[in-house]
């Protein structure tokens, strides 16, 4: 059986892109058939996160309006079997595809992937319904910020009102020091607030501004912790159950040094 | 907010002064046998019984033989712009018509106020999408772009392309003949479209791809940049091969 999942978030730059990414690369080295959306016509980028730009020839608009069939336009990954990519078109804008025609063209991607991941643009707008259109199941990334919680309390509002019954959320960017601090939202804070079930939380990670200047998804290396929490909630996707990662970091000499140098400064 | 009032002439006494309803929004045109403070007055008059027909449009102001001073299309512009809300949008002149457009530009040099006197917005950027109205050209055409074409812009151009400026990642630039960038191709060039022949020519030859003709290339993999010299990439064998632009040769092309 196949599924189709938006991943989307109203706010911009929580990363939607990077969880698409690799949410798509670790479905894919599962040994799953996965097809991963770009939706942002104007503003595309999953291409270039998964460093397959040079490789496009047609868009999902040449394909919504007869140019190339689907599967000429699928730009097959260069590292993971079964994984592919439909770019979005650049130089088009979102009123370029509706949202039957894509919902027509998330039933054929369907028909031959088991899992169809599209990433949507931020906003609430044309882009927002285009996405969602032929999606069977949304999953909502945030940040722990008020501002991205409540966009995602938006956005899930306008998901229900959309016949999505269960949407699922991910907290990207956590940082459990700070949380740790109270200086920071902490998981179920923001919970409270959306009321829907939790896929996993994406610690802050370097390596991740690292591998999308490389065009390489950080699943694929296993020292990310970021990557490890992806590869998490893709088996939860998959409907594996998998144990929430522990994210208590544990504090260098560095950190307890600088901490009481602080503590000092502050007394 | 413009009127459009097509074939509709209000027409003063003695047609000194006449409001002309055109698709660009509406003509004034001012008799040249009349003085001007007798215009004005009409001018006034005129405006006050139209009102608010008028209210809000843009204004070609048609002076036919006469010339006025700077001071006097001033006094017009602010009869127009007060309380009426009409904008002066430009002024034509029996002598513009023929042989040169610029010259209210000219006369208001020498003005002491800045240049008030005919503003056709200066032309912003040449089309980044020309239109193919021409009839088929004999010889190509070439289109001259200044500036940076940027992620989501296109030039589509049936005919020659030459940049001066950069192409970024995500731009494409699509010629049906050569493409010459002097600035660095980071986005996509497609030379030859529709054809089988065409030149890329970069000062920093760095695609995302390339096409000519029906050939599509990529840079290999994670391959060094290009050097910083200018390159050329040409169909050779049905390959898209790339070679320092000093020293090219060129027999063999159109």
């Amino acid at each position: 059986m196949s599924e189709a999942l938006v991943i989307t978030s109203g706010k911009g730059g929580v990363g939607k892109t990077t969880a698409c990414a690799n949410l798509g690369v670790a479905l894919a080295t599962m040994g799953n058939k996965v097809v991963m959306v770009d939706a942002d016509i104007g503003l595309r980028n999953l291409d270039v996160v998964m460093g397959l730009e040079n490789r496009i020839v047609y868009d999902l608009v040449d394909v919504v309006e007869g140019y190339c069939r689907l599967r000429q336009a699928l730009i097959k990954d260069k590292r993971v079997d079964g994984l592919f990519l439909l770019p979005a078109a650049q130089t088009k804008d979102k009123s370029a595809v509706n949202p039957d025609q894509m919902k027509e063209l998330i039933a054929g991607l369907k028909e031959e992937h088991d899992f169809v991941l599209v990433d949507c643009p931020a906003g609430i707008e044309q882009g927002f319904r285009n996405a969602i259109a032929g999606a069977d199941r949304a999953i909502i990334v945030t940040t722990p910020e008020v501002a991205a919680v409540r966009d995602a309390d938006r956005i899930t509002g306008l998901l229900e009102a959309s016949e999505f019954d269960k949407p699922e959320l991910i907290i990207n960017r956590l940082k459990p020091r700070m949380v740790a601090r109270g200086d920071m939202m902490d998981i179920p804070d923001i919970i409270d607030i959306l009321a829907i079930d939790l896929l996993g939380v994406v610690p802050e990670d370097e390596y991740i501004v690292v591998s999308a200047n490389r065009g390489e998804p950080a699943v694929l290396v296993d020292s990310s912790r970021a990557g490890q929490a992806y590869r998490n909630i893709a088996r939860r996707i998959a409907g594996e159950e998998v144990p929430f990662m522990d994210l208590t970091e544990k504090e260098t000499i560095w950190d307890r040094i600088k901490r009481l140098v602080r503590f000092t400064q502050g007394g | 907010m413009s009127v459009v009032l097509r074939e509709v002439a209000i027409v003063a006494e003695k047609q000194d002064v006449i409001f002309r309803g055109t698709k660009g929004g509406l003509e004034l045109v001012l008799s040249d046998a009349q003085e001007f403070g007798v215009l004005k007055a009409k001018l006034k008059d005129h405006l006050k019984r139209a009102e608010f027909f008028f209210q809000g449009s843009d204004v070609v102001l048609d002076t036919g033989e006469a010339s006025f001073s700077l001071d006097e299309i001033l006094e017009i512009q602010d009869i127009l712009a007060y309380p009426y809300g009409l904008k002066l949008k430009r002024i034509v002149h029996n002598e513009d018509l023929v042989a040169k457009p610029d010259r209210p530009r000219e006369r208001a040099r020498d003005a002491r106020k800045p240049a008030v006197v005919s503003a056709p917005p200066p032309a912003s950027r040449p089309a980044v999408r020309p239109a193919y109205s021409r009839p088929a050209p004999v010889l190509p055409q070439t289109l001259l772009y200044k500036g940076t074409v940027r992620s989501g812009q296109d030039i589509d151009y049936e005919g020659n392309v030459v940049i001066v400026g950069d192409v970024n990642p995500g731009a494409e630039v699509k010629a049906t003949g050569d493409i010459v960038i002097l600035g660095a191709l980071r986005g996509l060039a497609h030379a030859g479209a529709g054809g089988n022949h065409g030149v890329v020519v970069a000062s920093r030859l760095e695609p995302t791809q390339l096409r000519i003709g029906d050939v599509i290339g990529r840079p290999p993999e994670g391959g060094p940049a290009s050097g910083r010299e200018p390159e050329v990439a040409r169909l050779k064998d049905g390959m898209i091969v790339i070679e320092p632009l000093e020293g090219t040769r060129w027999e063999g092309e159109r």
